[in-house]
């Protein structure tokens, strides 16, 4: 076997009759927090799946989830995030702050934050996450700007989405 | 005796009559007539009409038959080409009143021919912009892989050739003479076709090669053409396998003969004919001495001898005879690398076995855990349907596999090559091997139609399942509780599908199949009926259709037909809709009595024509929380004489059942944003810390679909009130559950906080 490896495999899962409930959907909600001017940006993504897909992209064999979780895996989760998920607010890339994350059973929470958010007149939003490595990946993006409630339903062939507020 | 004439009006919330508004409202447009719309309405058009063989109470009718076909087959496993050999002879019982002018064979392994169909029903796009080799020649270099089955000969009992015409998975046998009522039809095929390597390729069977080693692992399932089912439900079931939605099969007689390599460790779904024959002598001493191991399991074949064969690769064979009775399927786990453990299960009386198979690579997770298990899995199961009539239960170790046959079944779980494992990989390994278990009972003896409705064995298992879990382990994290489906059906409605679909085309198909149906019957069990009602019914309707073939309507007929409670509201709302639960607290209005006219009052005094000064020191008037200003103005019970005398005037009996008097009248109005009707369960937290829990059917929303209110009264002040404050019902919406309005810092700030810290 050469050591060549698979950069991008796409797996063809079929469904079994089993528990794991395979389904490829993200939720991250996006709440504009008036009083501290900030974007509050949650994400639920599933655990094997992000690990999958950051082991391919980077080539690692890395393990979520305590207790044995690898020291270097934040870095990876950030730089992962980065490369697949852009905020633009009134036309400007915003820079976000990766706050931590948690783990809840078989899903893994990641918190980001954009500070210093005076007005949005209109978000735009990428998140290709997983994409890549799960064709049928579908992103939802649940926003709360003000009063304004909206849900992208990003997929591969649309990965952005855009929101314009009165 | 002077009569004492009392009335005691409640001029609380007169709602305002309606010939007033009638009078004051402008003509409006007439609107045209309606059919039955309520949400209560009775599931008389969705579901099939009774007949004499699916009753109108859910049980099998006097009429009821289904086929039987009995087979008799020898397999040949080739580990060198890894090519599956058969030939089998066919004996289908025609038990019902029809002529059959055709039989309908399913070629499932057709599904994986060269020229099947099931890879033109997918998109493919461009997806990635740049493959390795493998990738590449295994997309665009390597002609498809050929697993399709190859038959030889199709023939008849006389070993004439038979008339066949094959549309992919499904072959029609064109009979000669049609196969009258109660005649009996024999036929012989024999057939080889090549076995596809699962990890590679995907499927529910195949083998996983392990290149350490050089060996094989097969996990073998649809590997012989075999009858469609024949009922007055769907006629013969012979809708094609794409893929996704599994099998409908008959019951029958199987005799199976397989040769495998003979340092392989085989296991097969029947009784094995043969042990003294395939298992050396210690090991057949191990396999007697385990039918009495009760506590823990006894190890037939261990790690170390599993590791001697790997190395020997024999080219002789050995045969493996096995004889299933009423079975609808064989499953066939073989491979060198196989130990084997097993342990005895009392079941009411009768001796089973719980077996696993594992290679090396399984352990420790596997020894720990996996046969012990399938034995709380066979107990807890029996307990909530019927003792397991089989004699065996199996779960074989397989990578990325959780598939179940009759009394064998694969699951995944594999340790990392140290050994540890993390407690998400040791409890997915336990609800898988839990769940492939169940399914023993859920579909292989309640024999559904998959190939129609996922849900009623997949459904069904998973409720069961959670059961099971918790017998096993009481802090399982399961997955189908109803509060885990509120992030499913608060999803976008285009990509929702209702429960009641082919399970083809739905979208999210494993919450839609497995946990929203395991969740309803959750709520259906702990909220709706409660567990006595529940097991009761549940129970009838497991023993009602083992060993045979129910659909829906035999489900929802019997829990009704057996608990005595209407729940066409529930199936309709939780099946056949994507509709979500929704309820909360829209206002909560308090009141106070006192002795003298309310603005109110007056108001209403004024609009019937009455004198209230007629009424001086009779009546109670209810006050509202803004006029009275100062509740320490508001009169109790106590204070009204008139109230005392009148006690006083009424019969022993009638003086029995006086309760406690009340002094605070709370109206609280509950609305219901979401669609679904469900019980409305109130918790009241009393002043002095005492919480209160009262539970409303769900016929409450009958007429107040929207909004309807409720008037708690009390002798103690109410302080908070919360709507399902243990998220029993999967409201997606929680922010309106409780009064006062809690302000929930969500869980974005949550988490922040906790960082400070």
């Amino acid at each position: 076997m050469t050591k060549i490896k698979r950069l991008l495999i796409i797996l063809v899962i079929p469904l079994f009759a089993f528990t794991a409930h395979k389904y490829y959907i993200s939720l991250i909600k996006v709440e504009y927090k008036t009083s501290s001017k900030s974007l509050q940006i949650t994400m639920r993504i599933f655990i094997d799946d992000l690990q999958e897909a950051i082991n391919k992209t980077y080539i690692k064999n890395f393990e979520f989830g305590e207790p044995n979780e690898s020291k270097n895996i934040n870095e990876l989760i950030i730089n992962y995030i980065q490369d697949n998920f852009t905020v633009k607010i009134n036309s400007q890339n915003k820079v976000y702050q990766f706050l931590g994350k948690a783990y809840d059973n078989d899903v893994i929470f990641i918190y980001l934050e954009v500070e210093d958010i005076e007005t949005i007149q209109h978000i735009e939003i990428k998140n290709s996450m997983l994409m890549a490595t799960f064709s049928e990946q579908k992103n939802i993006i649940k926003l709360k700007i003000n009063n304004t409630k909206k849900t992208f339903l990003l997929t591969k062939e649309k990965d952005k989405d855009l929101l314009k507020l009165n | 005796m002077k009569k004492i004439s009392l009335y005691v009006f409640s001029f609380l919330m007169i709602s305002s009559f309606t010939f007033a508004q009638e009078q004051d409202a402008q003509i409006k447009e007439r609107k045209p007539g309606h059919t039955s719309t309520t949400k209560f309405r009775q599931l008389k058009q969705e579901l099939a009409t009774p007949n004499s063989q699916h009753t109108a109470s859910g049980a099998p009718g006097h009429a009821y038959t289904q086929q039987q076909v009995d087979y008799v087959m020898n397999i040949t496993i080739d580990d060198k080409t890894q090519k599956l050999f058969g030939d089998e002879v066919i004996t289908y019982h025609n038990n019902s009143k029809d002529q059959l002018e055709y039989l309908w064979v399913q070629l499932d392994q057709n599904m994986r021919a060269a020229d099947s169909k099931t890879p033109d029903v997918k998109q493919t796009t461009m997806e990635a912009s740049f493959n390795g080799p493998v990738t590449f020649t295994k997309d665009y270099l390597k002609k498809p892989f050929d697993g399709g089955f190859k038959l030889e000969y199709v023939k008849d009992v006389n070993d004439k050739p038979l008339s066949y015409t094959i549309n992919s998975t499904m072959m029609r046998i064109n009979l000669v003479k049609p196969l009258a009522p109660g005649e009996t039809f024999v036929f012989k095929i024999k057939w080889w076709y090549t076995i596809n390597n699962y990890i590679n390729d995907g499927g529910r069977s195949g083998y996983e090669h392990f290149p350490k080693d050089g060996n094989n692992l097969y996990v073998i399932a649809q590997f012989f053409p075999r009858l469609a089912v024949y009922d007055n439900v769907e006629g013969w079931q012979n809708m094609q396998f794409w893929g996704r939605s599994e099998f409908a099969l008959e019951f029958g007689n199987y005799t199976v003969n397989i040769t495998a390599p003979s340092d392989h460790i085989l296991n097969a779904t029947g009784l094995l004919q043969n042990p003294k024959e395939v298992l050396s002598r210690t090991q057949y001493k191990r396999f007697q001495a385990a039918k009495k191991s009760f506590d823990e399991p006894i190890i037939i074949v261990t790690q170390a001898e599993a590791e001697v064969a790997e190395k020997s690769h024999s080219d002789k064979t050995k045969t493996w005879k096995f004889y299933a009775e009423n079975v609808r399927d064989i499953g066939i786990a073989t491979s060198r690398k196989f130990i084997w453990d097993a342990m005895a299960v009392n079941i009411n009386g009768k001796t089973v076995m719980a077996y696993s198979l594992y290679p090396k690579e399984g352990n420790p997770l596997w020894e720990k855990h996996s046969t012990k298990v399938v034995a709380n899995t066979l107990k807890v199961y029996s307990k909530y349907t019927f003792d397991y009539p089989y004699h065996k239960a199996i779960s074989v170790h397989a990578r990325q596999q959780g598939m179940e046959y009759p009394q064998i079944c694969w699951n995944y779980g594999r340790p990392k090559e140290d050994g540890t494992y993390s407690d998400r990989v040791r409890d997915g390994m336990i609800g898988v091997v839990t769940h492939e278990v169940g399914h023993n009972f859920f579909p292989m003896i309640v024999n559904s139609d998959e190939r129609q409705w996922t849900w009623m064995d997949e459904g069904l298992n998973s409720f069961v399942e959670m059961q099971a879990e918790f017998e096993y382990d009481p802090n399982f994290n399961t997955r189908s509780l109803p509060k885990d489906v509120v992030s499913y059906m608060s999803m976008d409605q285009d990509h929702l599908s209702p429960i009641m679909t082919q399970g083809d085309h739905v979208y999210n198909f494993g919450p839609n199949a497995y946990s929203k149906p395991a969740a309803g019957l959750t709520m259906l069990r702990n909220t709706i009926m409660g567990p006595e009602l529940f097991d009761y019914a549940f129970r009838t309707y497991s023993k009602r259709w083992m060993f045979k073939h129910p659909t829906p309507a035999d489900f929802f007929r019997t829990m009704e037909d057996a608990s005595g409670m209407d729940l066409d509201w529930f199936w309709r709302g939780w099946f056949y809709t994507t509709d979500y639960n929704d309820i909360g607290i829209k206002e909560v209005k308090k009141y106070y009595l006192t002795n003298k006219p309310t603005k109110a009052a007056i108001a209403d005094a004024e609009k019937y024509g009455m004198n209230l000064d007629d009424f001086k020191d009779k009546l109670v008037y209810f006050i509202s929380e803004e006029e009275i200003g100062n509740p320490n103005k508001a009169k109790k019970v106590k204070d009204f004489k008139m109230l005392d005398n009148y006690l006083n005037s009424l019969s022993e009996t009638e003086k029995s059942r006086i309760k406690e008097a009340p002094n605070y009248f709370y109206e609280v109005t509950f609305e219901k944003p979401g669609g679904l009707v469900l019980p409305l369960i109130v918790e009241l937290t009393y002043e002095d810390g005492t919480k209160e829990r009262q539970q409303f059917p769900a016929e409450i929303w009958s007429k107040h679909d929207a909004e309807v209110k409720r008037i708690f009264a009390s002798s103690k002040q109410i302080t908070n009130i919360v709507v399902d404050p243990d998220l029993e019902t999967a409201d997606i919406d929680i922010t309106n559950n409780s009064w006062p309005k809690k302000i929930e810092s969500n869980q974005f700030e949550k988490f922040k906080d906790k960082l400070k810290n």
